[in-house]
């Protein structure tokens, strides 16, 4: 040949690198992960397999047949020119797929075989090629056909790869897998040997029996291999199978040997229980004894296969389109086609929403409707889902009446009206759901009466009736006041509440505990138009009456021209000093906020002087306790006034209880009459208590006294 | 001439066939530098793939709420009933029983270790003949309901790491806590609350704190980490609009923000600003959908009365069973409640009993009230604490005081719900209620059980961070089959 043929060269020199490149391949093999482009070109080998299948299939008939082109030009080098651009496809096929085999999903002894033959294809179509100028013709003849024979077996185990190794005789076989349930379940057939099928079988079968061991049927696998029985049914816990799988997975005896796809713990469990209890190839599920270790490990397995669905899965578009804020379309489980729905926020919900479901009618088996508005159209909408499993009605304000629309939803197991207000007729629709597994009705207003003649007619239905009111008296929670301001000038509105809306509030103003005989009943926002402390109670009925909550208001009253103390505040509590107690601005629970006066190693001694005579009617002290902090009430409150005729008068005196137990925070108003006319001073003085009584863990310490305001009136 | 050497430079000899092979050789080599992968060790798992692919397997349950009892509750005075130890009381915590191991410095000087029994009564109830203390007369009537777990153990010996070691499969702090990893791999089943959230409340005992950072995101998109609710009538605050805001207006300034947001976003990519999108968009919704879920005007008065009156007052233990149910009613995938006070180290026949006051009935009223709506079918209640408690005493013994230290190497829990079997008693411990001897359950079991419920296979949900894969039971983890229905 002349050099002439330039293109022939080029495909040669082509050839030769896919020969190296190809051999770097097969050695570098197991450590090659291919980044995501090159992926593709291994997904490309099953298109790329045809062009040298039919190129050197052309070529090799060719060299067989040369008479096949007899008389035509230049026969030799379209024969070469056949063979050289089979085997440049065939090397590309061939790296194409050494990629493809780095993915997974394959097992790896399978590539194997289809690997070497493609490569013998190769290398044998090569030395075809090389030596087609030569005379060997016996040669040429014998490469060529086990080159076609090459090619027909790479072809056949790619196709095994592929559509699996039953691919080109399952037509002949028959059989489905059928689905059984559980009643009628084997133990071996139905749990068992779809394990052994999956996990064993290829290398312990009829056509490759590894160990001589076949595990195919029952009689071989209680024959067992080389090796002896593989089933102790004397000692099952020393049975070679389960010594076998339990071995760690480096040792070399570990059943499934390491590379091939493993038993799961759940697998390995339910062997073992199976060999442990009795390793049955006839008995069936049900006869094993519900509590074996098997039988309930089967029984979890079964559940998993048992819920199967005959309809077709909706369109992902679809089911992608219905999801929204306000309402979940999903799958129950990857892979399932049965759909699970719930609805949220009922100021979105509308019937369109329920009536949008349609499109998935067939695959909706789960619906929670809990607390949506729900009109009678609805419960229309929802008979109309007849694959309906789970329906959830909780608090959806249906009266029950129209139920018996959904008497024809035969696969219906879980129904839950809870929280509705049911009519007693739907008691009678609902003893002629006889498909329901479970029922819930609780707070629908059923009697007793109508919860036992229910149960007799749904015998296999669990019906929860939920908690009953067993009596138990508890004590109510206190009421609520609100109000907004304590301290007022003409009056102030004050508002009463109480989460609970069946309690009567009684409240009373003249610093007595509200109880039977002296109350008033809250109807209205209560006027409070002098000095008042307002205490509340709440009753209801079925309940004991609650705990009080006591609020105080002041009336604005009359500012001294000059205030004067005699002992200053406590360093720590000495807010603004005097202006704290006229500023109008009540202190809070918090005695450190700075608003309240405290006093303890001297007495509050005040003396407040007026710009002319004045005529006053009452004062009063807004003070605050809290034993535990060691604030208490003064211990002694004496009070003085001074005429025109300048002599001081003690008006008041008291010596207040002193708390026999500490009793939290709180304020204290201590209201005084004095009805004088004419005073121009007038002086108070409020003694700590000191020692604290015994029962104070700091018995003995002087206590506090703290104050925030004087009302004069 | 030039067409000459090029016809020459195609022939082939030896040496050119040499190179030639090289150069396929030299094009891998070449490969491998521009794809730095190329050569990489196989056996990487493709994390997207097995993300979509959640969850892996049909879920028993679809939502969890954990009543987390932080300062770790005695197993002593609960769920574990010893009376040797009442027999025994005084005497000396045998060698052969504590063998040594590791206590905390707070009892660890301590000259004896002189054995205490509870100083409240146990009873046996239900058809699994379950002993519980007299602490817990609620409990014990929905005990065929639960699963009690007495052979938890954990690594950590101190409350911080122990709390973190429950919540996030670590015991130091910065992975994702469990109510996140759920969030991460299941997604909200309702979009207009987060899936994770928090509730706290504090009991009058001993106390100690809780932190952010036991219901952090960790690495993981900060979309998933959990939100408090504040313990007000307002339970997510600054909800509301301010005064004179209309509903459209903050519409359109959240439009506004968004744009500007996405702008950003276009120029730097960081995932955050994406995050922040849809926390945004998520708190508009969420000023319709919390008011409707925390509202409990509408509850009827059997409810009160079943988790007791309590359960109005906001901010404690009772109000916040009551808000779990309602946000898990409403599809919040993890609801988390914290009740502190827990830490008896002396004191405890006093606060014990304040303690199991505080959550017994609620607790029990949690599991009526969700199996009355047919809910408990697909929620899984969890309650339980950090560790357990010793059972010798810490400080000076007396018949009715006494303390006890902290003790990681048994404690009990309860389960129920979400396909847990309900009525069973699990694991077993010894006489002296020192050491398990019988089903021990570790933390990265207990996590795998609850992941598993949830139809996640622990050990595939994953996340790369750090070069490094994470899960939330590390390396380890069982699946407590038993207890499964």
């Amino acid at each position: 040949m002349v050099q002439s043929n330039r293109f022939n060269t080029i495909l040669e020199n082509s050839l030769i690198v896919g020969h190296g490149f190809i051999l770097i391949l097969i050695i570098g093999q197991n450590h090659i992960v291919l980044p995501s482009i090159l992926k593709v070109i291994g997904r490309m080998h099953p298109l790329l397999l045809h062009f040298p299948i039919v190129l050197l299939l052309i070529g090799v008939l060719l060299v067989l047949f040369p008479k096949v082109l007899s008389g035509a030009q230049h026969q030799d080098r379209l024969i070469k020119v056949t063979l050289l651009l089979g085997l440049i496809f065939s090397a590309i096929t061939i790296i194409a797929g050494l990629f493809l085999s780095t993915e997974t999903g394959y097992v790896r002894e399978d590539i194997q075989y289809h690997q070497w033959t493609g490569i013998s294809v190769f290398w044998i179509g090569s030395i075809l090629y090389w030596s087609i100028d030569r005379d060997f013709l016996h040669l040429k003849k014998a490469l060529s056909i086990s080159l076609i024979f090459c090619i027909l077996i790479t072809g056949h185990l790619g196709a095994s790869l592929t559509h699996g190794e039953d691919f080109l005789w399952s037509p002949l076989a028959s059989g489905e897998v059928e689905y059984v349930p559980l009643e009628e379940a084997l133990a071996y057939d139905h749990i068992i040997k779809p394990i052994l099928e999956q996990k064993c079988i290829s290398c312990h079968k009829a056509s490759k029996q590894k160990g001589e061991l076949r595990l195919d049927q029952p009689d071989y696998i209680l024959t067992g291999g080389e090796n002896g029985k593989v089933l102790d049914l004397e000692e099952p816990e020393n049975s070679p199978l389960l010594q076998r799988i339990l071995l760690p997975l480096d040792h070399d005896d570990h059943m499934p040997p390491k590379g091939k796809n493993q038993l799961t713990e759940e697998e390995i469990l339910i062997l073992q229980a199976w060999v442990k209890d009795s390793a049955s190839f006839e008995k069936k599920l049900v006869q094993f004894e519900e509590k074996s270790e098997f039988f309930q490990l089967a029984n979890y397995k079964f559940i998993d296969v048992e819920v199967r669905y005959n309809f077709n899965p909706a369109d992902p578009k679809i089911i992608g389109s219905l999801n929204n804020f306000y309402r979940k379309v999903s799958p129950i489980h990857p892979q399932s086609p049965a759909l699970s729905v719930s609805f949220f926020g009922k100021e979105n919900f509308n019937s369109e929403s329920l009536k949008e479901l349609s499109k998935i009618r067939d695959q909706v088996v789960e619906m929670n409707l809990s607390n949506m508005p729900l009109s009678d159209e609805d419960i229309k909408t929802i008979s109309g889902l007849k694959n309906l499993e789970k329906l959830n009605l909780n608090f959806t304000g249906i009266n029950g009446t129209n139920l018996n629309q959904l008497k024809n939803l035969e696969h219906l197991k879980s129904l839950s009206l809870t929280g509705n207000n049911l009519a007693s007729s739907t008691k009678n629709i609902l003893s002629e759901m006889v498909q329901l597994e479970s029922l819930y009705l609780w707070n629908t207003g059923f009697s007793e009466n109508e919860f036992s003649s229910l149960k007799e007619k749904l015998r296999s239905t669990y019906l929860e009736t939920g908690y009953k009111d067993d009596g138990t008296l508890y004590v109510l929670n206190a009421p609520i006041i609100e109000f907004d301001k304590m301290i007022f000038i003409d009056q102030t509105t004050v508002n009463l509440r109480h989460p609970i809306s069946t309690v009567k509030l009684f409240y009373t103003l003249d610093n007595t505990l509200p109880d039977s005989s002296n109350h008033l009943v809250y109807q209205q926002p209560i006027q409070i138009k002098k000095n008042s402390t307002l205490r509340v109670r709440a009753f209801a009925e079925g309940w004991l009456g609650s705990t009080e909550a006591k609020a105080v208001f002041f009336k604005a009253g009359l500012k001294p021209e000059q205030v004067s103390l005699a002992f200053e505040p406590n360093e720590k509590h000495k807010g603004k000093g005097t202006a704290t107690l006229f500023d109008q601005e009540k202190g809070d629970l918090d005695f450190g906020s700075g608003k309240w006066l405290g006093f303890k190693d001297q007495p509050f001694d005040l003396n407040m002087k007026f710009k002319e005579p004045t005529e006053i009617g009452t004062v009063a002290f807004s003070l605050f306790t809290d034993e535990n902090s060691y604030i208490f009430p003064p211990s002694k409150i004496e009070i003085w006034v001074k005429g025109r005729g300048g002599s001081w008068k003690r008006t008041n005196r008291e010596n207040p209880e002193i708390p026999a137990e500490a009793g939290g925070r709180s304020m204290m108003l201590k209201e005084y009459e004095l009805n004088e006319s004419n005073v121009l001073e007038l002086r108070a003085r409020l003694q700590p208590i000191n020692p604290l009584p015994k029962w104070h863990p700091g018995a003995g310490q002087r206590g506090w006294v703290f104050i925030d305001e004087i009302f004069i009136n | 001439m030039e067409k000459e050497i090029l016809e020459h430079g195609l022939n082939h000899n030896r040496r050119k066939f040499l190179s030639k092979v090289s150069l396929g050789i030299g094009s891998l080599a070449l490969g491998s530098l521009l794809i730095p992968d190329l050569f990489k060790k196989s056996g990487d798992i493709d994390e997207d793939a097995m993300m979509a692919a959640l969850p892996h397997f049909a879920p028993k349950a679809k939502r969890v709420i954990y009543l987390f009892q932080n300062g770790a509750p005695s197993q002593l005075e609960t769920f574990d009933y010893k009376p040797l130890l009442n027999k025994y009381m005084g005497q000396e915590l045998p060698e052969s029983i504590r063998m040594g191991q590791r206590l905390t410095g707070m009892t660890s000087g301590q000259s004896s270790f002189p054995l205490v029994g509870s100083y409240y009564g146990f009873k046996q109830y239900g058809e699994s003949k379950a002993w519980i203390s007299d602490l817990f007369p609620h409990t014990s009537k929905i005990v065929d309901d639960i699963c009690i777990i007495k052979s938890m153990h954990t690594e950590a010996i101190n409350h911080d790491p122990a709390l973190t070691f429950f919540q996030t499969g670590a015991q130091v702090g910065n992975r994702p806590s469990m109510g996140s990893w759920l969030s991460y791999g299941l997604g909200s089943e309702n979009n207009n609350l987060p899936s994770f959230c928090v509730l706290l409340s504090r009991g009058k005992g001993n106390g100690q704190g809780v932190y952010s950072k036991l219901w952090t995101n960790g690495f993981l998109d900060s979309v998933h980490q959990g939100v408090q609710f504040s313990a007000s009538e307002d339970p997510v605050l600054y909800l509301g609009d301010p005064k004179g805001m209309r509903s459209e207006d903050r519409r359109k300034m959240l439009d506004q923000i968004v744009a500007l947001n996405e702008i950003n976003y276009e120029e730097f990519g960081d995932p955050e600003i994406s995050a922040k999108i849809q926390q945004y968009e998520m708190a508009f919704r969420m000023q319709t959908a919390v008011p409707e879920v925390t509202d409990i005007s509408n509850e009827p008065d059997s409810i009160i009365k079943l988790y007791g009156p309590e359960c109005l007052v906001p901010g404690t233990y009772t109000a916040n069973c009551l808000l779990a149910r309602k946000l898990s009613e409403n599809g919040v995938r993890f609801v988390q409640l914290y009740h502190q006070g827990w830490d008896q180290h002396d004191n405890l026949p006093r606060e014990i009993a304040n303690q199991a006051k505080d959550v017994d009935q609620s607790s029990a009223a949690l599991i009526t009230d969700l199996k009355q709506r047919g809910l408990l079918d697909e929620t899984l209640v969890i309650w339980g604490g950090e560790f357990g408690r010793t059972n010798y005493c810490q400080g000076k013994i007396q018949a009715d005081n006494y303390g006890r230290d902290h003790h990681p190497r048994a404690f009990s829990v309860w389960m129920a719900g979400g396909g847990v079997k309900p009525g069973i008693v699990y694991g077993e411990t010894d006489e002296f209620g020192y050491n398990i001897v019988e089903n021990p359950v570790h933390i990265h079991d207990f996590q795998a059980t609850i992941l598993h419920q949830m139809g996640i296979d622990h050990e595939k949900m994953t996340y790369k961070h750090l070069g490094r894969r994470y899960r939330l039971t590390d390396v380890s983890g069982h699946v407590v089959k038993d207890i499964l229905v």
